[in-house]
């Protein structure tokens, strides 16, 4: 840092970026205006018919009563409302899409770039001051997003037709750690784009795959990974259910029998009557599970890989416009 | 100090040498005209002095400082040929974001130019014509307060009367700031009336680079018999000979000292810096380098 200070670069993103810095803001919050419009009068509505606890998803309370009441008001399914959770997370992919990828792809096109440069700052400064005010903005307009989003999904998947349950996928991406998260990382995917491929579209392109990438691996290995790490162990009954952890709260990471020898069997054994076959054998039932306190701890973990990936992405950046600045 | 130092600099792109070998000293306080045909490199190496590429070889130094380094950026400005400006702005937008990124700013003096150049600062960047969107970029770039001054092609999407007017503005700043400027054009006749020092780059090398007073002394255009072409050789040295039936008209050298006097047979004068140009482009294989005499190596 020399004489120059990050907030002039701030500034003058301001004079540059007018567009992005008004409308990421505008846009998150707008559409967080709409959520919690709607969440509000959703609201209303369990409360004047008294169904207030089937939105409280560490409680038994409201069980098939919850169940049949939204059945029998809404005729939800939970396809649609995979749907509605897809379509609330495509708002950090669009601002990474048409704000994030082109304030940088567009200045290398047509070539503005050679006037900052050659102004008082460097090649770095206007990487990091520009990317670094954009991220701010989107990040803090995303938390607030993602409050909206979480407030208004609590009410949405039980008119969905499904239990309050949030190890489900949905659940633990619409939350405000998680769309900030997903915003930083979407943000710093399209500087990365944009500094290596230097055209608008082609970045565009670029960005589209490599953000499906990393939701394909968060999807597939990531999260059932993390789900995996740190589980609480138990030994239930299998013909009883008895000591099973509950359903609505836990997640089940694992199952398995163990013999009195200690040996773990994974594959339950083909008969007819599993309970026969493990009293015969002496054999016990143990389940591995994450307690619902251990929710949050997951989900500062996954979102702090997704911005541990953001800060890589961002690494790259500078290590590649230090390599190859603007010929 | 030089205004400019470069030893051994080299730039490729791909396989392509853009500048090669390129050893070149520009005193401080001077205006150079840097030219060359096509693709000889100019722009290459007016970017290498912005800090806006990196050289592939060799070291290059701006008023003492490495091009792009904190320093560098301080004290050059630079206006690339593709007049880089932020066109969805409108004028005052673009001055503000200028004004932000720099820590010196003379607001008085940019508003002056506007001003006198008629430009509203309510209009957007995008909708000026290419000869002011020019006349902005320099009015920035003379607004950081620099002491070099880069310009690549500034004067081509110019109209003549805005071209006077330019070169007058600079020449004035020189005088008054002890401003260094180095510009290419292809123009070459307009460099003359300004230009006190002459850069010539051919296929990415220096081939001429000395003081235009210098060159304008110990160069003449002698006109004689293209017979005895050869035989003047022995008196002068040649830098480039055309023949147009039995006359020739030659491009010569005559020494350190300077003079006007023609070899015997031929009638001689002196040179225009444009004749001087052409004359070296047309034989790329000549070149005055600078040393305690000129000297032309073939």
């Amino acid at each position: 840092m020399t004489a120059m200070t990050v907030p002039r670069m701030t500034r003058a993103t301001w004079y540059k970026h007018r567009f992005s810095v008004v409308g990421i803001p505008a846009v998150f919050l707008l559409a967080a205006l709409v959520l919690f419009a709607d969440s509000v009068v959703r609201r209303h509505w369990l409360s004047v018919h008294h169904l207030s606890g089937c939105l409280v998803a560490n409680a038994t309370t409201g069980g098939s009563s919850c169940e049949s009441a939204a059945w029998a008001s809404f005729s939800g399914s939970s396809q649609t409302l995979n749907v509605i959770a897809v379509a609330v997370l495509a708002l950090p992919v669009l601002t990474g899409l048409f704000a994030g990828v082109p304030w940088v792809a567009r200045e290398f096109e047509s070539g503005a770039f050679r006037f900052t440069w050659t102004q008082g700052t460097s090649p770095r400064r206007w990487l990091l001051g520009t990317f670094g005010a954009l991220v701010l903005l989107a990040g803090v307009s995303a938390a607030i997003y993602g409050a909206a989003a979480y407030w208004w999904y609590q009410v949405a998947q039980w008119q969905g037709g499904t239990s309050i349950w949030s190890w489900r996928w949905s659940s633990f991406e619409l939350t405000p750690l998680s769309i900030a998260g997903w915003t930083v990382l979407t943000m710093a995917l399209a500087l990365l784009c944009g500094v290596l491929i230097r055209r608008v579209l082609p970045a565009m392109i670029a960005f589209i795959v490599a953000l499906g990438a990393c939701a394909y691996l968060s999807e597939t290995w990531l999260r059932p990974w993390l789900f995996g790490i740190g589980t609480a162990v138990k030994q239930v009954s299998w013909s009883t259910s008895a000591g099973w952890p509950a359903s609505t709260t836990t997640y089940t990471a694992a199952t398995w029998l163990q013999t009195p020898s200690g040996q773990r069997v994974t594959d339950l054994p083909a008969v007819n009557n599993v309970s026969a076959w493990i009293a015969q054998h002496h054999d016990t039932f143990w389940v591995a599970y994450q307690p619902y306190n251990h929710l949050i701890w997951l989900e500062l973990a996954r979102n702090g890989i997704l911005v541990t990936v953001a800060a890589l992405a961002v690494l790259a950046s500078v290590c590649w416009l230090r390599i190859r600045p603007a010929d | 100090m030089n205004a400019i130092e470069t030893r051994g600099l080299g730039k490729r792109y791909r396989r392509t040498w853009a500048v090669r070998d390129c050893d070149l000293t520009v005193p401080a306080g001077q205006v150079t005209a840097l030219v060359g045909p096509n693709g000889a490199g100019k722009t290459t190496l007016l970017r290498i002095l912005a800090g806006l590429a990196t050289p592939t070889a060799g070291t290059a130094t701006v008023l003492g400082a490495v091009p792009g380094s904190p320093q560098a950026r301080a004290a050059v400005s630079a206006v690339d040929q593709t007049v880089p400006l932020y066109r969805h702005l409108r004028v005052a937008g673009q001055l503000a974001a200028a004004r932000a990124l720099n820590d010196q700013w003379d607001a008085d003096l940019a508003a002056q130019r506007l001003s006198a150049l008629g430009l509203a600062t309510s209009a957007r960047v995008g909708k000026l014509s290419a000869g002011q969107q020019a006349q902005l970029a320099l009015t920035i770039a003379l607004a950081r307060r620099p002491r070099l001054l880069l310009l690549d092609e500034p004067l081509a999407s110019l109209d003549p009367l805005a071209r006077q007017d330019v070169l007058g503005w600079l020449m004035t700043c020189v005088a008054e700031d002890g401003l260094s400027v180095v510009f290419s054009s292809h123009v070459i006749a307009e460099l003359e009336r300004v230009a006190s020092y002459l850069v010539v780059l051919s296929a990415g090398r220096v081939q001429v680079a000395a003081t235009v007073d210098s060159l304008l002394d110990t160069h003449l255009a002698l006109t004689g018999p293209a017979d005895e072409v050869g035989d003047l050789s022995d008196q002068v040295q040649i830098v480039t000979a055309q023949r147009a039936g039995r006359q020739a008209l030659v491009l010569a050298r005559t020494g350190a000292a300077p003079s006007d006097a023609a070899p015997s047979g031929w009638a001689g004068r002196p040179v225009t810096m444009e004749e001087l140009v052409l004359g070296y482009l047309r034989e790329p294989a000549a070149r005055v380098v600078p040393g305690p005499g000129l000297e032309i190596v073939r």
